[in-house]
């Protein structure tokens, strides 16, 4: 399976595992680091699956998933969240706005592969 | 924030609380002694008719006399009074640190 | 006769020798080397600014014309003296521990900081005290005149005298008053130039009693019997006027300015009062054991109708001895000065305490001029001015009233006058339950009776009252009558003025306070006064598990009811097993209490206000004790006025307001606890992901495993960093920390800071410094210091966007504190976040530098712990941080 992945992330270090884990699969990963500019982002890339992280610079995840399920073309990405507060109210709040896997960091490398694996599998089908 | 003082302690503690109840007596003793005099009489408009009138000498050398008196008592006072006051201070300093150990 | 040309020049040099005392003491003092300048007997000495020219000359006139009633004006400090644990002990801790600057401060800050009480304090003690300088520089005058030859001339000499007398207190006053503004207010030289006076004064009259009672009687056996023969020599005594006098003269040893300006303001070290309840009552009574000697040989010798105010003088000149009279002139002139100089600097602050700076702020409202220099130097211009104008008055009251004999009852009118203080000052000091408005009440009637009943009609004929008013009262008004108040005929004036004045004035003191309800801050300071001893005082913190006890009582006490909180807190004392009235504020107890409050107020902000106390605190106490009464006068509204539902939907509105504030407060909470775990879990993914990844992964060649290894650590340094960081910051907060005080140069210190944060940094931050300011010896725990300074420089290489990155380090001194200020080149922080920026977790822009944001944080709590303070400073175009540290700081 593979396909093209948006990463959106402004850790350098967990851009670089999840690219090594991804590329690895088989995935070209692409990534990009403001949050601002991110929805621009995803409609030229056109991802098959985006990574997005929840707190980011210049706009939370959240923000952008509500926009881009709300006004985007590329409203039916399937979008994978990250988030690093811990807190389960972040993942009420990611699932309120739409988003389809969310997992609390630090992670394991499996976890990340296999949710990316499910979203593919439930996109194709 | 009485000193911790421990059973052993309570002469000590009970002389000390006797002390500071001197030091405040003293300004009372001081008023009745300095206002003795005005009971000695001669009122202006009866010293004529006085036998004996009291001059001013008397009532000054009693005066000076019991300035002195009362300045040797606050002297006293003030030493036994100065080991009170330094206990007071280290007990403060103790009860300080262990809120804060700066 | 000693031309006046030999004694205006023996003044000078003797003026001459008090400024190179003072200034002697003021380089002695700022250097340390204190010594006996600290010593009780300095402090003692100081004191004997009580006795003054009128002091000197007048004792003697005053006992020759009423014998041994003079003997009063010393017997009062003295009863107030002996009871110094139970009085002045209490009135200079306080002093020392609110920082009190003045008579009227000391008033203001009892009663809720009200500017208006200081005021009224001030405005008496100008009125009261105008008239005794004027006195001052009679009797300097007079002195003067007494050695000229009587002719035309006299008056004129006199006038000018006075006048070059007024100037020249003045030069000194000003120079040595108001040379730097302390914190503390304390003026070495002044203190020390007074003591040296004190010592003048007093020898010079010794001297011409010892040459009165062996040089021109025969000993003491002969005296007696030359005072038994005198007019005076029978002892008869008014009682009002003994007993009213020693009171007057017992109130103002503590109420008059310049004593409270010597006794408290100028103190120290408490222990010093040990000393002084003695010795200063023996200074007192060595100073007056001549008077009658000197007065009783004056009467025989001189011929009548010469002014027995003089006698000190005119004894010595008639007898031809004239160094012994140009002696007495020296102390004479002793006393009077140093009244005068002290007095002014006292008024002086007051003046520009009370008077100037409220205008100036509430002119200048709202602007940031409260941390800049200019305020300084406006509160050293309005008391030079201040100075200038005090001794202006003084002296054109002194040619107005004429210099003649109706100065000379002026002293005991100005002692009436400043006694009417004494009421709120005793209450202030003894009764929690005095109030603002009766203290106000009080001293506003006292006032009022004293000019009416005491200082118009000493004016005479001069002055606003007719001999008509005097004899039938205002309008005809015949209960009004000045001296024969309420129809009360007979007495004494003296005893008059201050009968009615004191009991009318206490009376409606007592009264008011009953009747009125204080403020919260009134509260709490009256609560901090009443209790000075039963509990450690900082100024302004609020260390101290007692203490805390006590600001949860109050809170508790406005929220529950008095009577239900006393219940509460007893029942806790008991349970405890503590014979004091207030429990230990322990967890337990701090549950229940909450527990309480929330039933009352909701348990956000029972909450809220219980950490406040017990905890660090973000907004003051004093807010949250009035946010406390808001809620209770709330809670009292919505029980009277259930019916009245609109009023109810206000009081509604309100407390949901109070309740949104707090709950705000405990948001902040959440926050900061997701942004440590954001913290901590990011640089945990990428350890877990590359271990992982190198456990898992076989086919990785060794550029890759040695780069992931890598990354790993890095990682983990982070972690460990913020782990480091978030403890420290904690020890720090908690209180908790060990501090080690070492003396060092702050140069080094500098030049350490300098070293270790430019050292492995890819682009280094020129830096300018200037190293002969940075010579100062510093007191503190020299390695959180340069904490401190690495990361203000760490912080401006990093953030300094300039092409050509350059950083300020410049020091100075600041008031008490030493300022080391950081300025750099950059664009400096953004206007909105520069109060966020000693946050935790804020970082400024620049998302590429990585770091947890907790720095300048550690910083404040770091610059807390030493006494000091980190701020950042407006008004520069770069960066501009400012480290203030005390220069003396003991742990």
């Amino acid at each position: 399976m593979s396909g093209k992945v948006l990463l959106v992330e402004d850790e350098p270090n967990i851009t670089e595992a999840i690219r090594f884990l991804l590329s690895r699969e088989g995935w070209k990963v692409h990534t990009h680091v403001n949050g601002a500019t991110a929805i621009n982002e995803i409609e030229r890339i056109k991802p098959d699956i985006l990574v997005l992280d929840m707190m980011l610079p210049g706009r939370s995840g959240i923000d952008i998933l509500r926009d881009l399920r709300d006004n985007s073309e590329m409203r039916n990405v399937p979008v994978l969240m990250l988030s690093a507060r811990g807190q389960n109210r972040d993942r009420e709040l990611a699932e309120a706005v739409g988003v389809d896997r969310f997992i609390a960091k630090p992670f394991s490398n499996k976890e990340i592969l296999e949710a990316v694996q499910e979203l593919a599998e439930q996109r194709y089908s | 924030m009485n000193a911790p003082e421990g059973k052993f302690l309570s002469r000590k503690s009970y002389r000390q609380r006797r002390i500071i109840d001197a030091a405040k007596l003293l300004p009372i003793l001081g008023i009745i002694l300095f206002f003795l005099p005005l009971l000695w009489g001669n009122s202006p408009q009866e010293a004529g008719d006085k036998q004996y009138t009291i001059t001013v000498t008397e009532v000054a050398v009693f005066i000076f006399c019991v300035w002195l008196f009362l300045i040797f008592l606050t002297f006293t006072l003030g030493i036994k009074l100065k080991g009170i006051e330094n206990n007071v201070k280290q007990y403060d300093k103790s009860n300080q640190s262990e809120d804060s150990d700066v | 006769m000693t031309s006046l040309n030999v004694l205006v020049t023996i003044c000078l040099v003797y003026v001459a020798i008090l400024f190179m005392v003072a200034f002697w003491a003021e380089r002695a003092a700022a250097s340390k080397s204190w010594l006996w300048i600290r010593s009780p007997f300095v402090y003692t000495l100081s004191l004997s600014v009580y006795c003054t020219g009128w002091t000197f000359f007048g004792a003697v006139g005053y006992a020759a014309r009423s014998g041994l009633e003079y003997i009063t004006i010393y017997l009062g400090p003295t009863l107030v003296m002996i009871g110094w644990w139970w009085g002045l002990r209490k009135l200079v801790r306080i002093g020392r521990s609110q920082r009190v600057t003045s008579i009227a401060d000391l008033l203001s800050s009892r009663y809720g900081k009200s500017n208006l009480l200081a005021i009224a304090v001030t405005i008496l003690c100008i009125i009261s005290v105008t008239p005794y300088i004027a006195l001052q520089l009679q009797s300097i005058a007079l002195s003067l005149s007494v050695f000229v030859q009587i002719d035309d001339s006299v008056i004129q000499t006199q006038q000018s005298t006075a006048l070059w007398a007024a100037i020249g207190l003045g030069a000194f006053t000003i120079l040595f008053g108001t040379r730097t503004l302390d914190a503390n207010e304390r003026h070495h030289g002044v203190v020390m130039a007074v003591a040296v006076e004190a010592v003048v004064k007093l020898f010079a009259l010794l001297a011409v009693g010892i040459f009165v009672v062996w040089g021109l009687s025969d000993g003491l056996t002969d005296i007696l019997s030359r005072i038994n023969t005198s007019k005076i020599g029978l002892w008869q005594i008014n009682g009002g006027r003994w007993t009213s006098i020693t009171l007057l003269a017992g109130a103002a040893i503590i109420c008059l300015p310049r004593m409270f300006q010597m006794m408290v303001v100028e103190n120290e070290d408490e222990s010093h009062l040990r000393v002084a309840a003695w010795a200063f009552p023996l200074y007192l009574l060595l100073i007056s054991l001549f008077v009658i000697p000197i007065a009783v040989v004056g009467l025989d010798y001189l011929p009548t109708g010469s002014n027995p105010d003089l006698f000190v003088l005119s004894l010595p000149l008639s007898e031809g001895q004239n160094g012994l009279a140009i002696f007495a002139f020296l102390g004479g002139f002793s006393a009077a000065t140093s009244m005068v100089i002290v007095s002014a600097i006292a008024l002086s602050i007051m003046v520009s305490n009370h008077l100037v700076m409220p205008v100036y702020l509430s002119w200048k409202a709202e602007t940031a001029a409260l941390i800049s220099g200019d305020v300084r130097k406006l509160v050293l211009m309005s008391r030079r001015i201040a100075i200038f104008v005090i001794l202006a008055l003084g002296y054109f009251y002194y040619r107005l009233s004429g210099g003649g004999t109706a100065l000379a009852s002026i002293g005991l009118i100005a002692f009436a006058g400043i006694a009417q203080i004494l009421p709120a000052v005793v209450g202030g000091l003894f009764w929690r339950g005095a109030t603002k408005a009766g203290a106000l009440a009080g001293l506003t009637i006292g006032f009022i009776i004293w000019v009416w009943t005491l200082l118009l009609p000493a004016l005479g004929a001069s002055g606003a009252l007719t001999d008509e008013i005097i004899q039938n009262g205002p309008y005809g008004l015949i209960w009004l009558r000045p001296q024969a108040l309420f129809g009360i005929v007979g007495m004494d004036s003296i005893t008059h003025s201050v009968f009615w004045s004191l009991s009318l004035n206490s009376l409606i003191f007592i009264v008011i306070s009953l009747v009125t309800f204080p403020t919260p801050i009134e509260r709490l300071q009256g609560s901090q006064f009443a209790n000075v001893f039963s509990r450690f005082i900082e100024p302004t913190s609020w260390t101290g598990s007692i203490a805390q006890s006590e600001d949860l009582m109050l809170m508790a006490q406005r929220i529950l009811g008095s009577d239900q909180a006393q219940e509460l807190f007893q029942r806790e004392a008991k349970r405890q097993g503590s014979r004091d009235q207030l429990p230990q504020p322990t967890p337990g107890f701090i549950e229940t209490l909450e527990l309480e409050l929330s039933g009352s107020v909701g348990t956000a902000t029972a909450h809220a206000m219980v950490s406040q106390i017990t905890g660090g605190s973000i907004i003051s106490v004093e807010d949250l004790l009035a946010v406390a009464d808001e809620s209770a006068k709330i809670l009292e509204y919505s029980n009277q006025l259930e019916e009245k539902s609109e009023e109810l939907t206000v009081t509604a509105n309100k407390l949901r307001e109070a309740n949104q504030k707090l709950t705000q407060l405990s948001t902040q909470k959440d926050a900061f606890l997701s942004q440590i775990s954001h913290e901590l879990r990011t640089p945990m993914t990428s350890i877990r992901t590359f271990s992982e990844i190198m456990r898992d992964d076989v086919f990785l060649n060794e550029v890759e495993k040695k780069r992931y290894a890598g990354i790993i650590n890095d990682e983990a340094v982070r972690l460990t960093r913020l782990l480091d960081d978030l403890l420290d910051l904690s020890v720090l907060e908690s209180g908790k920390v060990t501090l080690n005080s070492r003396e060092c140069r702050l140069r080094e210190i500098i030049s350490q800071a300098v070293l270790t944060a430019q050292t492995g940094a890819h682009s280094e931050i020129e830096i300018f410094r200037v190293l002969e300011n940075e010579a100062i010896i510093i007191q503190s725990d020299l390695d959180r210091l340069v904490q401190v300074f690495i990361n203000l420089i760490v912080n401006a290489r990093k953030y300094c966007d300039a092409m050509k990155p350059e950083l300020l380090i410049r020091v100075h001194t600041l008031n008490n504190d030493i300022a080391i200020d950081f300025l750099d080149n950059g664009s400096g922080i953004p206007e909105a976040v520069r109060v966020a920026v000693f946050e935790k977790f804020t970082r400024v822009g620049n998302e590429k530098e990585q770091g947890a944001g907790l720095g300048l944080a550690i910083c404040r709590e770091i610059m807390a712990r030493l006494g000091g303070d980190i701020r950042y400073l407006d008004g520069y175009l770069g960066g501009a941080f400012r480290v203030l540290l005390p220069k003396r700081f003991e742990l």
